[in-house]
């Protein structure tokens, strides 16, 4: 009889353990979906701006169209017109300021990659000026939909191939870019260890074409996936 | 007879080149929008100041963008001291080979007929002045000719 409790006993608990276990699996699973889906979300929530780099995402990323903010020659520099300069607007096709466009649709975030197109390379020997243009762009952005949570994202590693635009230039540039955003408490995504290889070329893999600029669909998903591991630096910034 | 065929040519060549008379920044920039008959919008003083940095001391100035195509623009400065005009106009042919080295970088990059054609433009550019109003036109051959056709 005594040894019939006994046995009960060990059975019962040993069922509860087990029920336990495969709570806590589905628990594990559950939070891993939620997490995904949250990543999901989160870049469902971004809005990109650039120049040719980003126009690219159109095709070789899994962003929506509308997340997306090119001009229609795909160049955008980052000079004096830089707040003149004309995007599609997403919504209606027609070509307006980045300002108007942002004003209109007051993106919930704004991932900014810019200074590929002239400004890396002009300014190269005058980052002030750099600073300049690309402070006022922010403003300018920040002016006509205030809420934005603007991301300022590292200018990309440039591959062999890059006939003028050398790594050493960009990691200037980036140095400026990453200063602006610690001056004004936004969140700044460095890419540059995703993309570049050990010598500080954009990886091979990563190169879509010879000029040593352009990015293949996977480097875009790799920079998505560092900008999903942010979101909670990101979101902290608010 | 032999001193009117030397003198004339002299004369002419004083002459600024759009043979404009005196004209305000104001005035020049409405006569030009008028003969552009095109969208401009009106750059701002940040864009003055980071462009025309060299430029000799001025009272006022104008510089208008074309919105329809990149490298159509123009401007008018009224500078503070005629004698600074040969300073001004080597300012705005600064800023017009600086853009142009732009372009070139870019067609670099993304070679096409735009670019070319932006290229053409500032190939087409015309800088003159108006007593101690010093203007620049930078557009298609067309285009500047009736800028300067809308000063006479």
């Amino acid at each position: 009889m005594r040894f019939n409790r006994i046995l009960l006993f060990v059975v019962v608990f040993s069922l509860l353990g087990a029920f336990a276990h495969e709570c806590s699996k589905a628990k594990a699973a559950e939070s891993e979906h939620a997490e995904a889906k949250s990543e999901e979300n989160f870049i469902d929530s971004l809005t990109f701006l650039g120049d040719s780099i980003t126009a690219h995402m159109q095709q070789r990323s899994p962003l929506r169209a509308e997340q997306i903010w090119a001009t229609q020659s795909r160049y955008l520099n980052l000079d004096s017109r830089i707040t003149y300069a004309k995007i599609v607007a997403p919504d209606t096709g027609a070509e307006e300021t980045i300002a108007t466009v942002a004003k209109r649709l007051r993106p919930s975030y704004l991932v900014i990659t810019l200074g590929i197109d002239y400004g890396v390379y002009y300014y190269r020997n005058d980052l002030q000026t750099f600073r300049h243009y690309y402070e006022k762009l922010l403003s300018a952005i920040l002016e006509a939909s205030p809420d934005t949570v603007l991301i300022l994202q590292s200018i990309f590693p440039v591959g062999r191939g890059s006939a003028v635009i050398t790594n050493d230039m960009i990691q200037n540039a980036n140095a400026v870019i990453s200063d602006i955003a610690a001056a004004r408490g936004l969140a700044f995504v460095d890419q540059t260890a995703v993309l570049a290889d050990s010598d500080g070329y954009l990886r091979q893999e990563y190169c879509y074409s010879s000029d040593g600029i352009h990015l293949t669909a996977k480097a875009y998903d790799a920079i998505l996936a560092k900008l999903a591991s942010m979101e909670k630096e990101i979101k902290e910034k608010l | 007879m032999k001193k009117v065929f030397f003198l004339l040519p002299c004369l002419l060549l004083l002459l600024p080149s759009c043979g404009a008379k005196n004209i305000t920044p104001e005035l020049g920039a409405q006569r030009v929008l008028q003969a552009w008959d095109a969208p401009f919008l009106c750059a701002d003083e940040d864009f003055i100041q980071s462009n025309f940095a060299a430029m000799p001391p001025f009272e006022k100035a104008t510089v208008y963008l074309s919105e329809q195509n990149d490298g159509t623009e123009f401007g008018f400065f009224e500078i503070t001291d005629v004698k600074n005009v040969a300073a001004a106009q080597a300012a705005i042919r600064d800023y017009i080979a600086s853009e142009r080295e732009q372009v070139l970088s870019l067609a670099a990059l993304y070679p096409g007929d735009e670019l070319n054609a932006r290229l053409a433009r500032y190939d087409a550019a015309e800088i003159g002045n108006a007593g101690n109003s010093v203007y620049y036109f930078i557009g298609d051959k067309d285009a500047v000719r009736a800028a300067c056709r809308a000063l006479a």
